[in-house]
């Protein structure tokens, strides 16, 4: 048993690369006369094909006051359009076998359908029809809102820990849109109007702001001509895409705040701001955050949970997005532990990394689990266009989508210290205690 | 040619209309008018490859093979989880599952991570109500050494008592985290109330005393139990040959000898029953809603109907609850209804959750769709679009490796005919309207509903009373007891009353109370001397309100009354109509939101009709009314007068610049009443401890004034009913008659 156990480590740890790698992603892409992106992937081992629409249009676009708007407006997106009745979208798709739905984050804002691959043209020409033609109708505006204020109770307020990214994006932040949640604040939301969003529509969903990514069972000469029907038509927008977004100015002091919510077990949120997506020190910080939060094995979970059992759950991660975010961790402090004690060991993991830096056998780990990720996060038609797509809006550079696999296989112990060494100091730092508002928390089952 | 010229017509039609709706949108206008295009030729499906085999010990083996990504899932399916908790050992199933990578006899806790993480691998186990599992995925050039880990983790667990109180700590610390989760806390009180004591109703994670109590040996044991060969199914799934995959899973598991399974032990789950509990918890900004009741097992002829129906109610594809939840009233970010069809038994659940000054409508329409679904035929039109998803989106359920493995694993686990799989689509579309009736009448009993809402209590009871449910529980979540038959924890002190852990019915109590308040006070002898005599007080107030005799010929009352009960929205006057037989039968018909309810009490049974229909009423509504009958003001004073109850002098109060004698009734089962009585002797206020919203005691107060004469009885007319100094009724009497004749098949509880 002893010997079978023993880890694959250094005889196969090279060969685990040159043999395991995932067959690259095969595509086209073409740009029509409107500005509109399209990318095309033919897989045909199921009969079913993917269709997503990325809008570059997220919270990171909204200003104070009219934070949520960019989610508020998706939900708009299924109100109808010409040729679409109101809540129509997804019952039509549903009527033929099929799923869809959509989702806002901080850069992008992605409508999808998967459905089986003879309805391709119907997903395509939903598509069209919304970006050209949103129906905008009072009624309809006020009502979703209401869902959509329901959904921030569904997921942040009446949910244990459900707070925690905002209140840390809004201590982190001072300046840069990241500050607020994509959900939005209530206020803000009431505040939006009709107005806001007919202007919206009209400055964001246009056809230079989009990529259109149809991967699955189809064929490729038909479906190129069939986006060109259906996309080619919708107008070119009247103005650029604005794209003044706020700089966050470089932090210089230590953060430190503790806050009261109404949670069942205290927490201690460490966070560092750190480089953009694509920018060269994010691909070591990539692993620098397997190391760290990846696995039971992994440096923070098994210090803070396993060994000293500071923590019930110690998690983090490397919040890479298009403008520079934060590497944060965050425990979940038992009863009876002291939150100073919990930070001092969390800092003192930070700081191991940059004096000690990591060793060659984490490394290789790290690089293996992320090599897992690539490979088990492209089975299917959804995720393999996910990956085109981001690479294609995010880095506006599609090729990114299997290149960056050499680039995190080319990187040394040294990589990973050496940006240790330039996030992870006290002045880029922000540490948050949050206690349970109930003195007696604690003591609750 | 002629349908040209017709779009054509339709487009200028069109273009005019838009043009003087949104005059600004140059893009609609130009847009074309068209129907959705026509789909391209369908392409086959086919079902991806696999093969079942079985080792000579009894363990299934599922290959399911896959090459397009290098990596390999191996699933190791066990058919033992937390139903196979024995009793008083909650949790165990749940532990012994998440201990089992917690070191073998061969490798410690962390030897497992480092080994599992450094090739890149990720590892899960755990426990569901039907099953145990390990999961584990590792790249192609690892599939030997995922075997061995699995096999070492399934085999081998060694319970090390240190791993054991560190994920007992964790469990723990779940638990409470739970604790502040009103969707967690919705679901286990659901399951808690459909399935009783059955293992189904009982969390799978356990309880804080369950989990205290278990031992290494109780979870060795377990494993000794059902960690069998011939109880385990293996799945291996993705870039391996099937030759690979069986040799694989002899290598690691083909000496491992079989052996005998305990017999099962389970229970019958009782049958559906009306009950309604609210989980009070304060701080909740919305309330999680769960309704539904007893259903069928997954092994049952009329699961594909059955499962086609409540997608029509609640699911993907067609969702009426969704429809007009969310779509019709923006009530809710979703809804949804499923059919949980397990091993021994199912249930269907429809959810949402809803801001709590929604709480009582969201309710309502859900009850009202599970009405509709149970009363009317689906159109054909609804039924053949719920088919259309469910058979058309078939191949989008068979794309991933594990997708497939699922779709397989499910057929062997619950002992299903494999030709199921080849036939779904074929299945699904013979289902017709009148078989969806069928199961629907057999299935959905909405008299017999279980309902759970967790939420701000306080703050949407009142909706509660507005639509129509009055006969509800109030739990506080600080005092929930899964394991307790009341769903409360037991209170050390004298409860209140014998089950000791009931709500507030303060709509069936108010209600009732109006015609006890009929009874209350007269016009006493002017300037006559008052008496310290507590029993001459008694008798005194008995002459004010019209003599003994008088009273004790009182055989029936009725009552017309507007009740007038605080909403988010002000208040609703609600008109009622109460009937009183003396000595022990009443009831109640209110009218609101367009429907009418009843609630009545027959000489110790009590029924209740609201808007999902007639029910018995629970155990502690049922109390709650008899002993609403014993403090009734009439009975109440003569019993008192003729010494069958003890009445004790209190200090006199002030109140208004007046001074009120004071005395209190109690005995004879009757909980203490005080009776705060004017110079008029009349009783001006009574008040009494009653379980209040969070089944905790509460102050009850009831105000009586503008007193007028019937029938020579000195009846008040205008009542104030407070809990715990708020105020949460008024009534106006509109007429009372006395010694009318009264139907007594009113208080028998009908059919429906």
């Amino acid at each position: 048993m002893a010997a079978l156990a023993a880890p694959p480590s250094t005889p196969l740890g090279t060969r685990l690369f040159a043999f395991v790698h995932p067959p690259p992603l095969t595509y086209e892409t073409d740009m029509l006369p409107n500005g509109l992106r399209v990318i095309l992937s033919e897989d045909h081992s199921t009969p079913i094909v993917h269709v997503s629409v990325w809008y570059h249009v997220g919270s990171r676009d909204e200003r104070p006051g009219r934070t949520g708007f960019a989610h508020l407006f998706e939900h708009m997106m299924f109100k109808g359009s010409k040729n679409v009745q109101p809540d129509s979208h997804t019952s039509i798709i549903a009527s033929i076998g099929g799923r869809s739905n959509a989702y806002t984050q901080e850069d992008a804002t992605v409508f999808w359908e998967t459905l089986p691959s003879q309805y391709l043209p119907l997903a395509l020409w939903l598509e069209a029809d919304r970006m050209a033609t949103l129906r905008v109708d009072r009624d309809a505006f006020e009502k979703e809102r209401e869902v959509v204020k329901e959904e921030r109770r569904m997921r942040v307020d009446n949910q244990p820990y459900g707070r925690l990214n905002e209140i840390l994006f809004d201590h982190a932040f001072t300046t840069h849109p990241y500050k607020h949640p994509t959900i939005g604040s209530m206020k803000d939301l009431e505040a939006a109007s009709l107005q806001d969003v007919r202007d919206f529509h009209d400055t964001y969903y246009v056809p230079e702001n989009a990529v259109v990514t149809v991967v699955g069972d189809f064929d490729g000469a038909l479906a190129m001509q069939l986006l060109r029907q259906y996309f080619a038509r919708v107008p070119k927008a009247a103005r650029p895409v604005p794209r003044d977004i706020p700089k966050e100015p470089e932090q210089t002091r230590e953060r430190r705040a503790t806050v009261q919510e109404e949670w069942p077990l205290p927490a201690v949120v460490i966070a560092y701001h750190v480089a953009y997506d694509g920018h060269p020190d994010s691909y070591p910080l990539h692993l620098a955050s397997k190391i760290m939060f990846d696995g039971e094995s992994s440096r923070m979970t098994r210090d803070l949970v396993y060994d000293k059992r500071f923590a019930v759950a110690a998690f983090g991660s490397a919040n890479i997005l298009q403008d520079p975010n934060l590497f944060y961790a965050v425990a979940i402090v038992p009863a009876g532990q002291s939150l100073p004690d919990v930070e001092h060991e969390m800092l003192a993991q930070f700081e191991s990394v940059k004096t000690d830096g990591v060793s060659a056998h984490e490394l290789e780990r790290a690089k293996n689990q992320f090599m897992r990720d690539y490979i088990i996060g492209r089975e299917s038609d959804e995720q393999k266009a996910l990956h085109l797509a981001h690479a294609a809006v995010i880095h506006n550079d599609i090729r990114t989508a299997d290149d960056e696999i050499d680039v995190f296989l080319k990187l040394q112990t040294s990589d990973v210290q050496r940006v240790a060494k330039t996030y992870f100091t006290q002045n880029n730092r922000t540490v948050l205690y949050i206690m349970p508002k109930n003195a007696n928390a604690g003591g609750r089952r | 040619m002629r349908r040209a010229v017709w779009v054509l017509g339709f487009g200028i039609w069109a273009l005019g209309f838009f043009v003087f709706a949104r005059s600004a949108d140059a893009q609609a206008r130009d847009w074309p008018s068209e129907q959705a295009p026509r789909p391209l030729a369908a392409h086959e499906i086919t079902f991806p490859p696999y093969e079942i085999r079985m080792l000579d010990n009894g363990m299934r083996i599922v290959a399911v093979l896959h090459h397009e990504q290098p990596a390999v899932s191996i699933r190791l399916l066990v058919a033992a989880g937390s139903a196979q908790d024995p009793k008083g050992k909650g949790g165990v199933a749940n532990l012994m599952a998440s201990l089992l990578d917690q070191g073998t006899a061969s490798r410690t806790a962390q030897q497992i991570a480092d080994q599992i993480d450094f090739i890149g691998g990720d590892l899960g186990t755990g426990a569901a109500t039907d099953l145990s599992f390990v999961n584990a995925v590792v790249m192609k050039d690892s599939f030997q050494t995922g075997m061995d880990l699995i096999a070492d983790i399934a085999r081998h667990p060694a319970f090390a008592p240190e791993e054991i109180a560190r994920q007992k700590d964790q469990i723990l610390s779940s638990l409470r985290v739970n604790t502040d989760d009103t969707g967690y806390i919705a679901g286990v009180v659901f399951d808690r109330l459909v399935y009783g004591f059955h293992p189904y109703g009982l969390p799978g994670i356990g309880t804080e005393d369950s989990l205290g109590s278990l031992t290494r040996e109780d979870l060795q044991a377990f494993h000794t139990q059902y960690f069998l060969p011939n109880n385990m199914i293996l799945a291996i799934v993705g870039d391996v040959t099937s030759d690979e995959a069986f040799a694989a899973a002899q290598r690691v598991f083909g000496d491992w000898a079989r052996g005998t399974l305990p017999p099962p032990t389970s229970i019958e789950p009782p049958a559906s029953t009306r009950r309604i509990v609210i989980i009070d918890k304060p701080d909740a900004v919305q309330t999680s809603i769960r309704v539904g009741q007893l259903a069928i097992p997954r092994k049952h002829p009329d699961y594909m109907t059955w499962d086609l129906t409540v997608k029509i109610l609640g699911g993907e594809g067609a969702n009426r609850l969704h429809q007009v939840l969310r779509s019709q009233y923006g009530l809710t970010y979703g809804a949804e209804a499923n059919a949980e069809a397990r091993k021994d038994a199912g249930d269907f659940v429809g959810e949402t959750e809803t801001r709590t000054d929604t709480t009582g409508q969201a309710l309502r329409l859900m009850i009202d769709e599970f009405s509709r679904l149970a009363r009317e035929r689906v159109g054909q039109r609804e039924l053949s679009d719920a088919q259309a998803y469910l058979a058309g989106s078939f191949p989008l359920t068979i794309e991933t490796p594990d997708q497939i493995a699922t779709q397989v694993l499910n057929v062997l686990f619950y002992d299903l005919p494999i030709s199921e799989i080849g036939t779904f689509r074929e299945r699904v579309l013979a289902v017709t309207p009148d078989d969806i009736q069928r199961v629907a009448r057999q299935y959905i009993r909405p008299d017999r509903l279980s309902i759970v809402l967790v939420g701000n209590a306080r703050a949407f009871v009142s909706q509660m009373i507005e639509m129509g449910f009055g006969a509800y529980e109030v739990i506080s979540a600080d005092q929930l007891d899964l394991m307790s038959p009341s769903l409360k924890r037991d209170r050390k002190r004298a409860a209140i009353e014998p089950f000791g852990s009931f709500g507030s019915f303060s709509r069936s109590r108010a209600a009732y109370s109006q015609a006890s308040a009929t009874q209350n006070g007269q016009n006493g002898p002017n300037g006559s001397n008052v008496s310290n005599d507590p029993n001459d007080l008694i008798r005194r107030v008995v002459q004010a309100k019209g003599g003994l005799a008088a009273l004790k010929s009182i055989r029936t009352v009725i009552v017309d009354a507007d009740m007038s009960v605080m909403t988010v929205r002000g208040p609703t006057i609600i008109p009622t109509k109460t009937y009183v037989v003396y000595p022990d039968k009443f009831r109640v018909d209110a009218t609101f939101a367009g429907q009418q309810s009843i609630q009545a009490y027959n000489s110790g049974t009590a029924w209740v009709k609201d808007p999902a229909g007639v029910s018995a009423a629970p155990p502690a509504m049922r109390n709650d009314f008899a002993a609403t009958v014993k403090r009734d003001t009439f009975p109440m004073l003569i019993a008192a007068a003729e010494g069958q109850l003890t009445v004790k002098p209190l200090p006199e109060e002030g109140s208004g610049g007046a001074v009120l004698k004071v005395v209190e009734v109690s005995g004879s089962g009757l909980e203490p009443v005080r009776l705060y009585i004017d110079k008029d002797y009349r009783i001006v206020r009574q008040t009494y401890t009653t379980p209040g919203p969070d089944g905790r005691p509460a102050q009850a107060e009831e105000q009586y004034s503008d007193y007028r004469k019937v029938n020579g009885i000195d009846v008040p007319y205008h009542a104030v009913v407070l809990r715990d100094g708020g105020k949460i009724l008024e009534r106006t009497l509109k007429s009372v008659t006395f010694n009318t004749t009264v139907d007594p098949t009113l208080f028998e509880q009908p059919l429906r």
